[in-house]
């Protein structure tokens, strides 16, 4: 994860009102990195965006895009930056490339490389068939494409994109996800979403925002080894003390779930056929092992329900 | 250059839908209406060309008058979408996160709605111009009254691209834009008569549009009434511009 910062956030405050939907944001994005950004509905994750997008200005913090503060010096900032918002802006009296020459147009792509620039985003975007129809009869897939050809058709060196998989298709979500693996090898890209598997399955680290802070940041091979963290269930016919099975090796704490069923906290050092070697010597009469591998759904609950939220359980299965 | 890009995606956005195109038959058919009452009385009553300003004073002039009253209604119609369609519909979001600046993209929206005056304007002229072929027009009147009608209708839609950065509510838009033009064209006038005050009187009437807009079609273009016009063009553009830099601040 070592190279160029393109995106830096420092200490990004956002307060409507009385309500602070962003508290000290700092994120950083370096190149050629996919960066999920994870959380619940109304965690703040549009409203990051919309500011790094220069949507939104903040109430305090700063937004440097690469190099470029993006309120000092928005032109050179907003050169490095597609944007594909919630809801894709799209202006649908137009045709897809109509509507992709007027984008390269804003994005100040010289006339004589603006063709050049339509067909290759078409072409990344799987838009070849559909040029010349009236987005407004394209289906939300289809709107979708455009709205990421939108973003990339300057080659920006960042891509964001907030929420794009909203309302697709299983077999569309594929594709656009597939596209975002894509983009991730020449852009940086920050993925916001409250779907996991996305996660899981497009990015290099994640940030989960709650309740406008951050509330984790790390690699996605750091939360694999957070999850690995293990728990495993065990029922045995003949018992010992709790007092035994807690000194076992590996094992930190023991929780019993009913009479002679177990929960076991192990560390990595646990090693199940230990523990059921030890189970026939001991004749604890050994019924059930169940190792229980945390998932990133799990942890992802217990942060943002910490404090009680319980929609948010809801909201993030996929 | 951005501002054109901007102003020819005003423009065809117009053109694209059918108000453009209802609008401008609906200024030839008054138009026309106008000018046949106006050549008929001038024909019947000779005498109506009063204080002997001709042909041209009579009824050219007029005709460019009348017109400039209808964009009173046409101008709100066609800028009631210019930002509030965008907020609407998200756009917004495409022009604030390209490289373009607010002074951009608002000129670029006022350029495409002058332009659109520009071909409005078109009409009134030819279909004036059709007298040549039984009288002799005055080409100084005659300018003059052009000049008038595009800077009345430039002030009307440089106003309706204000009314619209003011809200996402289409309608309005529509209905503030007609409220703030009704009352720089001609309730300003009203008020000014009514107070007694002499420093207040005379500042309302100094804005009141058609106070400066009547020289013209008189024939006269004093620099003054054109400054007045610039000048009132320009703030309306200024606060546009902070309007949206402030729109990034609040919601």
């Amino acid at each position: 994860m070592s190279g160029e910062t393109l995106i830096q956030v420092e200490h990004l405050y956002r307060d409507y009102g009385n309500l602070h939907a962003l508290a000290d944001v700092n994120l950083t994005l370096n190149r050629g990195e996919v960066l999920g950004f994870l959380g619940p509905n109304g965690a703040g994750k549009s409203t990051t965006m919309q500011i790094i997008s220069g949507n939104l200005a903040p109430s305090s913090g700063s937004v440097r895009i690469n190099g470029f503060d993006i309120l000092d010096e928005p032109r050179q900032a907003k050169a490095a930056l597609g944007f594909l918002p919630e809801q894709p802006p799209l202006y649908l009296e137009l045709t897809v490339i109509e509507y992709l020459e007027y984008c390269a147009k804003l994005n100040r792509i010289p006339r004589a490389d603006i063709a050049k620039a339509i067909s290759r985003a078409c072409e990344r975007c799987g838009l070849g068939d559909v040029q010349k129809r009236l987005i407004a009869n394209l289906s939300k897939g289809y709107q979708q494409r455009v709205g990421i050809a939108q973003a990339i058709i300057h080659t920006p060196e960042v891509v964001i994109l907030d929420e794009p998989t909203v309302g697709l298709d299983p077999i569309q979500i594929r594709e656009i996800r597939s596209l975002i693996r894509e983009l991730g090898s020449d852009h940086s890209v920050i993925l916001s979403t409250h779907i996991l598997p996305e996660v899981q399955s497009t990015c290099d680290r994640v940030i989960i925002i709650n309740q406008g802070k951050i509330a984790l940041e790390d690699s996605l091979a750091g939360l694999d080894s957070r999850l690995r963290k293990n728990i495993i269930t065990v029922s045995l016919s003949n018992p010992p003390e709790i007092q035994i099975l807690t000194n076992l090796d590996g094992v930190d704490t023991v929780e019993q779930l009913s009479e002679g069923r177990y929960q076991l906290h192990c560390s990595n050092e646990f090693s199940p056929a230990d523990f059921a070697g030890s189970a026939v010597n001991n004749n604890w009469q050994l019924n059930e092992l169940t190792p229980q591998t945390g998932s990133l759904e799990q942890m992802f609950i217990d942060i943002t329900c910490s404090d009680n939220d319980l929609h948010s359980s809801e909201e993030v299965t996929a | 250059m951005i501002i054109f890009s901007i102003a020819q995606r005003e423009l065809r956005n117009m053109f694209n839908s059918l108000l453009a195109w209802i609008v401008l038959s609906g200024i030839s058919l008054v138009v026309f209406l106008i000018l046949v009452t106006l050549v008929k009385s001038y024909l019947e009553n000779p005498a109506n060309n009063l204080g002997g300003i001709g042909v041209t004073g009579t009824i050219v002039s007029t005709v460019f008058y009348f017109c400039s009253y209808l964009f009173i209604l046409i101008a709100p119609m066609l800028t009631m979408r210019s930002f509030s369609g965008e907020f609407k519909n998200k756009t917004s979001q495409l022009l604030f996160s390209t490289p373009i600046s607010m002074t951009e993209i608002v000129l670029g929206k006022c350029l495409g709605l002058y332009l659109f005056s520009l071909i409005a304007a078109v009409i009134p002229l030819l279909i004036t111009l059709s007298l040549v072929f039984g009288t002799q027009l005055d080409a100084g009147l005659y300018f003059s009254s052009l000049l008038g009608f595009l800077l009345v209708t430039f002030t009307f839609m440089t106003i309706g691209v204000f009314a619209s950065s003011l809200t996402e509510h289409i309608g309005l838009s529509a209905f503030s834009s007609i409220g703030i033009i009704l009352f720089l064209f001609w309730l300003v006038e009203l008020l000014a008569s009514l107070i007694k005050v002499d420093a207040l009187q005379s500042a309302l009437q100094y804005l009141s549009i058609s106070k400066h807009a009547s020289p013209f079609y008189n024939g006269q273009m004093n620099s003054s009434d054109i400054i007045f016009f610039i000048l009132i063009i320009t703030t309306f553009i200024v606060l546009t511009i902070r309007k949206l830099d402030s729109y990034r601040m609040q919601h």
